[in-house]
């Protein structure tokens, strides 16, 4: 069959309509694609219908979509909440849904500014400033924050609690940068209408303090801040009082009367408001400057930047106190900062004291980098100090092998990972990785090349004697951390790290790996060179008291059986210490002792060492640590180290002793020997004034401990001494000998009997030492 | 006047004549004169393919058509309708899990581990 066609209706009406389909089934589809594959765009996408929506409305609809798009998109209305937290101690993630409008900058800050003046007059309007205000400081255009306020209070009536926080809000930032003229101009206006007024009041409290202090009255802010502690802990007790009085009331009314529908409100709980922890903890840093005399305040700077020297802006800075880095950043922090685009940060008005930074960063930044920082780096402010304490972050570092879960199944392991610059030695650690249960510990330090081998035998037998649990009895062990890599059926993981001359941590392997091409070859592997025995099965089995007998059986059978020594020594260790039964451990003893017959690790010695440095039977410490000097190879950490110090004090061996503890202490950051230390050289003859460099030179960081305890316990050892210093001086000689004697019961006694002086708090802290 | 009759007799009877031989031949290069004499535009041409009337054989167009939307169809339509959904819904429901000592998004550790199981 044929078709007689004209070609102009062949064109018009097959042609044409045919390429069209074409086209769009074509040429659309693939760019859709590209678009469902780049982020990028497809957030664009959203972005620009999110525009589109705003375009095509106006009045309060168009203020609502503003506030629900950006406003209560803000997690916690904190907008120094970020993806990851990472400080020297911590990292953790916020569990935030992603926001998928991602709007630009330029586009927040237009709308924002917009909402200042036309939203509704309420707490979303406060949140919205301190939202633009954040946006122009990320945009290092700081002055139009402050125009921001300005602006937005302007719009409200000047007596309102909204404009007061504005007020108090500007204030702040005022502070924040340095600016003493308008922080004290605008806090010396502020009084407050009787709404909100005890916030208010606490929060004026909280900036004239900070205020009174970078202005050197340190003692007039510390009475300030007391104060307004004072009254507002006072006012939220009364209302408190009420609300229990309100709702005992009402309890009763309701099982008189059997009426629903009683109101159910629940007095807050006293001390967990932010505010409270503000003054709190500005209260504490003031007193402790003022204490050490250090009555000006001080200036902290720096970059944020990557290795490569690419800044990194728009994140987030967090200068704490010693006394607040141990709970996670609230919205309330008296130091925070967001990054330029060149990466800046800068702290004014500084309290001295000793602090951590910390950061907020975004996914995006952190992915496939680390911050190398340690857990006892420190930064210590002095009075009038300017700082400059820049952050570079690192790439991580790559493992080459073995990954990707391959199964060795000889009797050693060549790690080999990819060799870093600078790097002088690297520090190789492991352990179980299952799914929801890993374990891991060091295997080897101090390693000079890129890889290492290590003998199945060293990671069976030397990985030490700390095990994890999953609640309280023996019953609750974890077994995979007893049997660690003699479990052929646990799959492994094993990290480095990299370390410089100097013992700084320059990268490691570990961190985010968060997109194809960082997560990089995954850390896993199996290790099947042996076989379980019938006792380990007990023990995976979660029965541990029966897996012990078997072990115990076991060596009956065969006294070489290392394995079995092994698993029984921990296992007994573990049991003595879950139900302190001390003569558990003492039956570990010898078993330790037949096991480092036949595999001679340093971590049996060290064992043995603790063991015996606990019984202070000083002939056979001192044998297991010689040995563990041999054994180990490479020079002693500082906590072995200290421990030893200790050791020789207690046998009288003062000199060296304080020898020990000289280089002990130049090498642990964290100087939790400090106060054995200051004893031994006060023994020894050394005057207080002197002692009391050493105690200014190490301070000790300890959780919850404020780093500054030691001098002032010599200062006030100092004080007591000038009312009678040859009594005193005879008094302190004999308390520190019956400390450096081993007379703990006497200490003990006289201490519980002492009536309080600096003597006795000195003694009692010295004696805590460990 | 005598003579006048006899030469228009004649003249009549050669066109006669004339006519008669020349019946057979036609004159049929009309066409082809005009188009050298006068030469047709470009748009006169166009016109012309415009308004041509072609014929087209039916099954093996048909059957070429036929096979270019089946193509078509196979190769973009499933694209089209499943993988937008499979995205949002991967970006909305992302998991950090933490193994090894490395963070991981949960999605990508379990396409790593999955690619490396003994």
């Amino acid at each position: 069959m044929r078709i007689k066609i004209k070609v102009k209706h062949l064109v018009s009406f097959v042609l044409l309509p045919a390429s069209l389909l074409i086209l769009l089934f074509n040429f659309l589809p693939s760019s859709k694609a590209q678009m469902e594959d780049s982020p990028a765009i497809q957030s664009n996408l959203a972005r620009t219908e999110l525009l589109q929506k705003l375009e095509s409305t106006t009045g309060s609809k168009r203020m609502e979509l503003i506030q629900t798009n950006i406003i209560d998109k803000e997690h916690g209305y904190n907008p120094y909440r970020y993806d990851v937290n990472i400080g020297p101690s911590m990292s953790q993630w916020n569990h935030d849904e992603p926001s998928i409008s991602n709007l630009l900058p330029e586009d927040k800050i237009a709308l924002l500014e917009e909402y200042i003046l036309d939203g509704p007059a309420d707490n979303k309007r406060i949140f919205a400033v301190k939202l633009l205000a954040y946006e122009y400081d990320a945009l290092g255009r700081k002055d139009d924050g402050d125009q921001a306020l300005i602006t937005a209070a302007k719009q409200l009536n000047s007596n309102s609690h909204l404009a007061k926080e504005l007020a108090l809000l500007h204030a702040e930032r005022a502070l924040n940068s340095g600016d003493i003229t308008t922080a004290e101009a605008i806090l010396e206006q502020a009084t407050f209408p009787s709404e909100y007024q005890e916030n208010l009041d606490a929060q004026k409290a909280w900036l004239t303090g900070r205020l009174l202090f970078t202005k050197g009255e340190a003692q007039e802010a510390l009475t300030v801040v007391t104060k307004g502690l004072e009254s507002y802990k006072k006012y939220w007790q009364g209302v408190h009082e009420q609300m229990n009085q309100v709702t005992s009331n009402s309890e009763k009314d309701t099982a008189d009367s059997d009426a629903a529908g009683s109101s159910s409100s629940s007095a807050p709980a006293i001390g967990t408001s932010e505010t409270e922890m503000q003054l709190e903890a500005l209260k504490s840093a003031i007193q402790s400057a003022v204490d050490m005399g250090s009555t000006s305040a001080a200036v902290v700077s720096g970059t944020l930047t990557r290795s490569n020297g690419t800044p990194i802006s728009r994140a987030g800075i967090f200068l704490r106190a010693e006394s607040e880095v141990h709970h996670s950043i609230t919205a309330a922090e008296p130091y925070r900062i967001v990054t330029d685009d060149e990466g800046r940060f800068e702290f004014h008005g500084v309290i001295p004291g000793f602090y951590q930074l910390q950061l907020g960063l975004s996914y995006d930044q952190i992915d496939g980098w680390t911050w190398p920082i340690q857990y006892d780096d420190w930064i210590e402010v002095k009075p009038g100090d300017t700082l400059n304490k820049s952050i570079v972050l690192q790439p991580l570092l790559e493992l080459q092998s073995p990954i990707n879960q391959e199964t060795i199944t000889g009797q050693s392991i060549d790690f080999h990972w990819k060799a870093v610059k600078g790097a002088v030695y690297y520090r190789l650690s492991g352990g179980v990785s299952m799914v929801g249960s890993s374990f891991s510990s060091q295997i080897r330090d101090h390693i000079t090349d890129n890889q290492v081998s290590i003998p199945v035998d060293e990671l069976y037998y030397n990985s030490g004697f700390s095990y994890g649990s999953g609640g309280e009895g023996f019953e609750s062990i974890d077994p995979l951390s007893f049997l660690v890599f003699m479990n052929p059926e646990a799959r492994f993981s094993w990290n480095i790290e990299a370390f410089d001359a100097d013992g700084r941590l320059i990268t490691r392997s570990n961190g985010y790996r968060l997109n194809e091409d960082t997560v990089g070859s995954l850390p896993f592997f199996y290790l099947k060179a042996r076989e379980l025995t019938a006792a380990d099965h007990l023990l995976l089995d979660k029965k541990p008291d029966q897996a012990l007998e078997m072990y115990q059986q076991n060596i009956a059978d065969d006294p070489q059986d290392a394995h079995a020594l092994h698993m029984l020594v921990k296992l007994m260790l573990a049991k003595s210490s879950i139900t302190k039964d001390d003569s558990l451990e003492d039956q570990a003893i010898p078993p330790l002792q037949k096991l480092i017959q036949l595999h001679p690790y340093s971590n049996y010695a060290f064992t043995l060492t603790q063991y015996y440095f606990d019984h202070a039977d000083w002939k056979s410490y001192n044998e297991f640590h010689s040995r563990y000097n041999e054994l180990n190879q490479i020079e002693l950490n500082s906590y072995v180290r200290s421990i030893n110090a200790v050791a020789l004090m207690h046998q009288g061996k003062l000199k060296e002793a304080r020898e020990q503890f000289a280089i002990a202490l130049e090498h642990d950051n964290s100087h939790r020997f400090i106060g054995s230390y200051l004893a031994a050289e006060l023994y020894a003859g050394e005057s207080l004034s002197s002692v009391m460099t050493l105690a200014e030179r190490y301070p000790e960081h300890s959780f919850g401990l404020n780093g500054y305890r030691w001098p002032q316990m010599i200062k006030q050892l100092i004080a007591e001494r000038t009312k009678q210093p040859n009594n005193f001086d005879q008094e302190l000689k004999e308390k520190l000998g019956w400390y450096m004697n081993d007379q703990t019961d006497v200490l003990e006694q006289w201490i519980k009997g002492a009536k309080s002086s600096a003597l006795e708090t000195f003694m009692q802290a010295v004696q805590k030492v460990s | 006047m005598n003579t006048g009759n006899t030469e228009n007799t004649k003249r009549e009877a050669i066109k006669q004549q004339l006519e008669e031989e020349l019946q057979s031949i036609h004159f049929e290069g009309h066409e082809r004169v005009l188009k050298m004499t006068h030469p047709p535009t470009f748009g006169a041409r166009l016109l012309a393919l415009w308004n041509k009337e072609i014929e087209i054989p039916v099954k093996p167009i048909g059957a070429i058509g036929a096979i270019i939307l089946v193509v078509s169809l196979t190769l973009h339509h499933p694209e089209v309708k499943h993988q937008p959904q499979q995205n949002v819904q991967q970006h909305a429901n992302r998991e950090l899990i933490e193994a090894g000592g490395n963070t991981y998004w949960k999605d990508i550790y379990e396409q790593a581990v999955k690619k490396h199981e003994n």
